[in-house]
């Protein structure tokens, strides 16, 4: 039976949000809050709409192009922003959003602030999302149980201590900015095929809003919480009656807010999984308690 | 002008950001809420003017405070993002209520007794509007009484105290969470007296404004050096004059970008800021 058009949309929306989750999740997790991957998404949705649509690019030369082309712009970005504060970086990163929203809105070949249609359609779209996820399932996966994964944690928690056991900080920083932006590309390609219709307005704070929201209500110490969480919040209001739809930013505010007073670990913490699961190997997080 | 209004507002943050080790994302949209605020009172009470701006420095500081028991558990963890992401948030909600509330997120125009009367200063060929005059002239008095209160009080060599050493401050037995409660009152006086300012320059309020603003103190900040209060005056005048040359020379809405440019491009050449950090 076909799916219907709309349950499709919304199945891909919630990969697109998963991958975008992840991609704010890992500098996180180094303790850093790196807005680029909205930037990213933008850069590569409007190149994979442009290409197919105006150059008539085949879509998966496209989609790879778009990914290329965003890891080797965010492997700049990240050798640049290497040496800067956890909060010259959050601003940093949230002025690429605003840089790119009025580069696009004054540039008239995209559609400036009127908008750009594509109009191919990409097939396979939902299994490309859901194949695109469970590969970054099993990869983040394996990094976060990694030494690669530990090393990271330990960059929030004590820089020093990991400069004294020889853990080469500057690398891991570069390696993680370059691998989340690569995966804000290709949300921002999925998401541009899903949607259609591109405007500058749409890559900034909503995204932003969202993803964070996903990942500390799921637990930023973990990547299960992106996962869980991702699609439970962003159907609250879509499944809710419309006057709740209305107010999906203000809930999702709230609940941040709520969240960072109340359990600022977030629901899913390494405690948690270690407690459902006594022997997945989990090894405690720096910042967990046990019973928080 | 609006080099004045960054220089107060980038002023206020690191004060706060001094005495209570939190950086606040949402001071912008606290200051156009206030902006609202006295834009609804001056609607309901005849253009009473003393009425608008009590509304004004009601709103902002109420909102400010309320951010002291909202991020009291963090700043104790010294959790900085998490304390980032929910001033952002914070923002946010404070912008989509402004969206709703007020005509549907539609500009309002203030009436002629915020813009000075709509009264011009002629100089030759130049014309100066009275509103602009005020303008600067509040962000100075505001500034200087600012100055006063932290040097020539003894409230205020408190909180110098408590932001040069926390750990001494308390040894010596100053109210350090008075301080801090103090700390967040003021800042919202300030962003009170922001918007009345602000609401006099530009004649208009919208709730995207807040964001903008928000975050455009904050680049002031980091071009600055966080926490420099010279230089947070000194790079809220030049951001504010690189905005009305950009505004004179380039074609079209560049503005934001080239000046977020010329930030961003700073911070990757000198990530301390200009001036160099203080925190």
């Amino acid at each position: 039976m076909a799916m219907s058009a709309y349950l499709q949309g919304y199945l891909v929306m919630v990969g697109v949000l998963i991958l975008l989750g992840w991609s704010l999740y890992l500098p996180l997790r180094a303790g850093y809050m790196n807005n680029s991957p909205i930037f990213f998404m933008a850069i590569s949705g409007y190149f994979a709409a442009y290409t197919t649509g105006e150059l008539h690019w085949a879509i998966p030369v496209a989609f790879a192009a778009a990914v290329a082309v965003c890891f080797l712009l965010a492997l700049l970005l990240s050798l640049t922003l290497v040496n800067v504060s956890g909060f010259a970086m959050a601003v940093a990163t949230i002025a690429l959003v605003f840089i790119i929203q009025t580069i696009i809105r004054n540039l008239e070949f995209l559609g400036a602030a009127a908008g750009f249609s594509i109009y191919s359609q990409m097939p396979y779209l939902l299994t490309v999302t859901y194949v695109l996820v469970v590969l970054n399932l099993v990869f983040l996966n394996r990094l976060a149980n990694s030494r690669f994964g530990r090393a990271l944690e330990a960059m929030e928690y004590d820089p020093e201590v990991c400069d004294a056991l020889g853990i080469n900080r500057r690398s891991l920083s570069i390696f993680v900015q370059a691998y989340s932006g690569g995966l804000g590309a290709v949300a921002g390609v999925l998401y541009t095929f899903n949607v259609g219709t591109l405007f500058p307005e749409m890559f900034g704070f909503n995204f932003v809003l969202y993803g964070f929201t996903m990942v500390l209500v799921g637990g930023r110490s973990t990547l299960w919480g992106v996962l869980i969480f991702g699609p439970v919040l962003w159907s609250i209001p879509e499944f809710a009656p419309p006057w709740i739809g209305q107010w999906r930013n203000i809930m999702f505010g709230g609940i941040i807010v709520l969240l960072l007073v109340l359990r600022p670990k977030g629901v899913i913490t390494k405690e948690t999984l270690r407690r459902l699961a006594p022997r997945s190997g989990a090894t405690p997080a720096l910042g967990d308690q046990p019973g928080e | 002008m609006t080099g004045s209004i960054y220089v107060l507002a980038a002023v206020s943050v690191t004060f706060l950001l001094l005495v209570a080790g939190f950086i606040e994302f949402a001071h912008g949209e606290v200051v156009v809420l206030a902006m609202y605020c006295t834009w609804l009172v001056l609607s309901l009470a005849g253009e009473n003017l003393f009425l608008g701006l009590a509304a004004s420095l009601a709103a902002a500081t109420l909102l400010t405070i309320l951010l002291e028991p909202l991020t009291r558990r963090l700043r104790h963890a010294r959790a900085a993002t998490e304390c980032l992401i929910m001033t952002v948030a914070f923002g946010m909600i404070l912008t989509e209520v402004m969206s709703h509330s007020f005509y549907h997120g539609m500009p309002v125009r203030f009436p002629e007794v915020m813009r000075g009367g709509g009264l011009d200063l002629a100089m030759g060929v130049i014309h100066i509007s009275a509103a602009n005059i005020y303008v600067v002239a509040g962000c100075i008095a505001v500034l200087l009484l600012f100055r006063w209160f932290l040097y020539r009080t003894r409230q205020g060599r408190a909180m110098r105290a408590v932001a040069i050493n926390l750990d001494t401050a308390r040894m010596l037995g100053l109210p350090v969470a008075r301080a801090t409660l103090l700390s967040f009152t003021i800042t919202g006086l300030l962003a009170g007296v922001t918007a009345i300012l602000l609401a006099m320059a530009l004649g208009f309020t919208s709730p995207p404004l807040g964001g903008v603003l928000s975050f455009k103190v904050l680049a002031v900040m980091l071009f600055a050096g966080m926490g420099n209060f010279l230089g947070a005056v000194v790079c809220g005048l030049l951001l504010g004059i690189i905005e009305s040359l950009i505004t004179g020379y380039f074609v079209g809405a560049w503005t934001d970008a080239i000046a977020m440019g010329i930030v961003m491009f700073t911070i990757m050449i000198r990530p301390d800021g200009l001036f160099g950090s203080k925190v």
